[in-house]
């Protein structure tokens, strides 16, 4: 089965270079690019894709426009069963929580080994959260502060493809 | 209230204070010593006009008819209060007379410098405590005077005499009373002379430090903003471009495996060279962000040459720049220029929509002149759609202020927006 992808990002380069990295995998199908949040939503409606590879910083450096975490609720709001892979150059608690509360499926970095691109939206088409080492690594120091433990965040051990995850679908 | 002022009046109260008991202090020596001096001189007259001629061999022998015209005498200068005690003393320490008899005929060996008294005219005056004197039960001071004199019988005598210091402390005051209205009038009119003097001064160093203050929350503000440009060049730029490098890097490896297409390699190989050397640039512009070049002397005009031409360059923009020759401006007032060069052109590449941008540095007189100015859609919304602009331009605006400059966005009559920035040549550090 071919999975179908869908990059959202406001950078020409790097939807370019990922759409390039993808187009060597057999098993994954690049069926649409952009850099705008209100044109991946139709293009989502249009496209029927199997996983959004969604920019956290859609905005761009300008500020204008819509960042990548409302728009990731926009998207889901229309498609629920699309699975989206955020991807930033950055994480922080707060990036990470929004983009759970948004109902992205996963959290990969920019500059990680570029084999967790097309493994992590396989293992998003699969039903696991994909996370990168860095947002693993947040994710338990925030269970803990959070006094829940990894336990209860289900974050077993500090593996890079942990099975379960913080990431919940919100039930609405 | 403003501490320097309550500083300056608690400084002048406690002056004040110790200038009016200088004055006490002052006043009760002068009197004491104008009152030792009377004291001995109303001694010496009371000794050899009443005293001493009716001292003679018959007082001497203590036959009680001579002590008795001697008594009546005492006694009734003692009785109007002019003398408190009094003893006479012959030289061998006995005591001629006394006010109180039962003393008379006693020897006492008395101090030298009361023996060295017998056989002048001389007198010692001292003020002295009157507590443990003998048969007194008197408190407090008195003036006591010996005075050497000769008797009627032309044999030396010591006369003790202890004068009241009443008139002494009258004294002290009369000189108070003339004296402390001068002082305190003085002193008075002195903190109304140095009082506005005062007043201005304090205003002087407490708007000081208050510009001081603005200048740098202003100065920190730039430097805020600074790093937050170059943490977003950074994340929007450089990041990016070398996360699209990781992303392609592994596809021409993929090419360059058997069956791979070494064309695709090599295209993507050179798409990888063109991406490190543009962000090499990057980087490099970025250092000059973060510390700006040398710019002493000449070396302004060509910083000035270069980040105007490289930021024009990769705006895609032509850019003119003039920078007057042999220009030698104090280094903060370079770095400000050069700021202001740096803040413009940003806001044309990122507002203007221009094809040119047009830089001016030059000194008039005691200012420098500084524009930037464009070709573009002209000031309308100026400065910047996006809060960072305005931003940017706002503290700019503060700065130029702080040194006493000013700061002015106008349409350009050939169509385009100007900035002209004027500020003084000594502009104070930035």
């Amino acid at each position: 089965m071919v999975i179908r992808i869908m990059l959202v990002d406001d950078h020409p380069l790097i939807r370019e270079a990922l759409a390039r990295l993808l187009s060597i995998e057999r098993d994954l199908d690049v069926v649409g690019a952009t850099g705008d949040a209100e044109e991946a939503v139709r293009m989502a409606g249009e496209l029927r894709p199997d996983v959004v590879v969604m920019d956290v910083d859609l905005h761009g450096a300008d500020l204008k426009g819509v960042d990548g975490i409302s728009a990731t609720r926009a998207l889901l709001a229309e498609h629920p069963a699309v699975k989206v892979v955020m991807l930033s150059a950055s994480c922080s608690p707060s990036l990470i929580r929004d983009s759970a509360e948004a109902g992205a499926w996963g959290y990969l970095l920019k500059g990680d080994p570029a084999d967790q691109i097309p493994e992590g939206i396989r293992a998003a088409a699969r039903g696991e959260h994909p996370m990168g080492v860095e947002v693993a690594r947040l994710c338990r120091t925030m269970g803990e502060a959070g006094g829940t433990g990894p336990d209860a965040l289900g974050v077993e051990a500090p593996s890079l493809w942990p099975r379960a995850t913080p990431f919940q679908r919100q039930t609405s | 209230m403003r501490p320097a002022l309550v500083r300056f009046a608690l400084l002048s109260l406690l002056s004040g204070l110790v200038v009016t008991a200088l004055a006490f202090v002052a006043a009760d020596q002068l009197a004491r010593a104008r009152s030792l001096d009377n004291a001995r001189t109303q001694a010496v007259q009371f000794t050899n006009r009443l005293a001493a001629p009716l001292i003679d061999a018959e007082v001497r022998t203590g036959t009680p008819a001579g002590v008795a015209q001697l008594t009546e005498v005492m006694t009734s200068r003692m009785r109007d209060g002019s003398v408190q005690h009094l003893r006479i003393w012959d030289e061998s320490g006995r005591i001629l007379w006394s006010e109180h008899p039962e003393l008379i005929g006693r020897t006492v060996d008395l101090s030298e410098e009361v023996v060295a008294l017998f056989g002048t005219r001389e007198a010692r005056a001292e003020l002295t405590d009157l507590t443990g004197v003998q048969n007194s039960d008197e408190q407090g001071r008195a003036l006591e005077v010996y005075v050497g004199a000769f008797g009627s019988d032309g044999q030396p005598i010591v006369v003790e005499i202890y004068l009241p210091t009443e008139p002494m402390e009258d004294d002290a005051n009369a000189i108070l009373r003339g004296v402390l209205p001068l002082i305190l009038g003085s002193v008075a009119l002195v903190l109304l002379a140095v009082l506005p003097l005062a007043l201005s001064l304090g205003r002087r160093v407490e708007w000081a430090l208050s510009e001081r203050g603005v200048m740098m929350r202003h100065a920190l503000q730039a430097s805020e903003l600074e790093r937050r440009r170059v943490a977003e060049d950074l994340h929007h730029g450089v990041v990016q471009e070398l996360s699209g490098l990781g992303y392609t890097l592994p596809v021409a490896a993929r090419h360059l495996e058997p069956g791979g297409d070494v064309d695709t390699a090599r295209s993507l190989l050179q798409v990888a060279t063109d991406l490190v050397q543009r962000n090499v640039q990057a980087l490099r512009s970025l250092m000059t962000d973060i510390y700006p070049p040398d710019l002493h002397g000449e070396r302004l005009g060509e910083a000035v040459q270069q980040v105007v031409r490289t930021a024009a360059h990769d705006a895609g923009l032509r850019a003119e720049v003039r920078v007057q020759e042999d220009l030698d401006l104090p280094l903060p007032s370079a770095r400000l220029a050069y700021r202001i060069i740096r803040e413009g052109v940003r806001n044309v590449v990122k507002h203007a929509e221009a094809k040119v941008v047009l830089v001016d540095l030059a000194a008039e007189g005691a200012e420098v002149v500084v524009s930037v100015a464009d070709d573009g859609r002209g000031p309308g919304e100026l400065p910047g759609h996006s809060p960072e602009g305005h931003l940017g331009l706002r503290l700019l605006n503060d700065t130029v202020q702080d040194v006493g400059g000013r700061l002015d966005i106008r349409p350009r009559d050939e169509g385009g927006t100007v900035l002209v920035v004027r500020f003084p040549v000594a502009a104070a550090g930035t």
